[in-house]
């Protein structure tokens, strides 16, 4: 019985060699080598410069912005889509954008928000006036948390999908408001599709760098966008691999924060 | 209840049309370059 276990874990072995174990190991190795290729502890010293921990923050500052805007939209969103008639429809119709790619949608809103765009169109028309929209940090907020909400609506759906209504009926019944039941009933018991949605957000949000540079105009400057600078301009590929494996460490803390801990757990 | 309903309704009206803005867009750009070419094959006509 495990000889015939240990066969069908076998493909599953290779492929987390291969495609996690292998590359993480590489970024690793190349962290220690300096531009010339010489062992060197220096690249996590420059790390730890004010100007990459000041890279660092900024970079979790904008993540940390973009979670929780996704979060505060797409919970009302899903809570809504779990009401609806042909919910599974609905669904598929929020989820269809994220289908596209991205970088089509990057630029369609370079022209949505560029001086001659329909958003300053509509603001002229208001009288407002022209403004500048792109190249802000908020243009990248939310043109980051457009990206994100299908990520975040999710596992919020699944968990509110997942909630017994009668325990809702239940608080109701016992005379809490609309506010308590959510308060007391319906989030806490969500928590679970609220970290996962937060854990599909967060990670990715902070290591952006096609945004940072299109729709930021390079004004919002994240360990992304560095990594990026690092392996393609300097080609100082062990300074990079330095700030991966930062990313990679912050990652792993993250995962382990917001941690469901339902690993093993039977579900009744 | 009826009157949370629509709320729900709207808010989910607001999110599509987000969502969906940027695909509409190109679309409308897609349609402008077609006519424009259209017109430009015309007057070389």
């Amino acid at each position: 019985m495990n000889a015939k276990r240990n066969v069908y874990l076998a493909p599953y072995l290779a492929w987390m060699a291969l495609f996690i174990v292998i590359p993480i190991a590489l970024i690793v190795y190349d962290s220690f080598f300096d531009i010339d290729g010489g062992f060197t502890f220096g690249n996590y010293e420059k790390f730890l410069t004010p100007i990459y921990l000041k890279m660092t923050v900024s970079s979790i500052w904008y993540a940390f912005l973009i979670t929780v805007f996704s979060l505060l939209i797409a919970y009302p969103a899903a809570y809504a889509l779990t009401k609806m008639k042909h919910k599974q429809l609905w669904l598929l119709l929020l989820i269809l954008p994220s289908w596209v790619n991205l970088l089509l949608k990057v630029y369609a809103f370079l022209g949505i928000f560029g001086t001659y765009g329909f958003v300053n169109g509509a603001l002229e028309a208001l009288g407002i006036g022209r403004q500048q929209i792109l190249f802000t940090d908020f243009s990248f907020v939310f043109v980051s948390v457009y990206i994100f909400i299908p990520f975040m609506i999710l596992p919020v759906y699944n968990a509110l999908e997942d909630l017994n209504p009668s325990l809702v009926f239940a608080a109701r019944d016992l005379g809490a408001s609309g506010w308590t039941t959510f308060r007391k009933v319906v989030f806490p018991l969500t928590l679970d599709g609220v970290k996962a949605g937060c854990q599909a957000v967060f990670i990715p949000a902070l290591s952006l760098f096609m945004i940072t540079r299109l729709v930021a105009g390079n004004r919002v400057i994240t360990l992304g966008t560095a990594i990026e600078q690092h392996f393609l301009v300097t080609q100082d590929w062990g300074m990079g691999a330095a700030i991966a494996v930062f990313l990679i460490i912050a990652m792993v803390v993250i995962m382990l924060l917001t941690g469901t801990g339902q690993a093993g757990r039977v579900r009744r | 209840m009826k009157a949370a309903k629509r709320w729900q309704s709207a808010y989910l009206i607001v999110v599509f049309a987000v969502l969906y803005a940027p695909i509409a867009y190109m679309i409308f750009l897609l349609v402008q370059q077609r006519r424009h070419d259209a017109r430009l094959r015309g007057l070389h006509a």
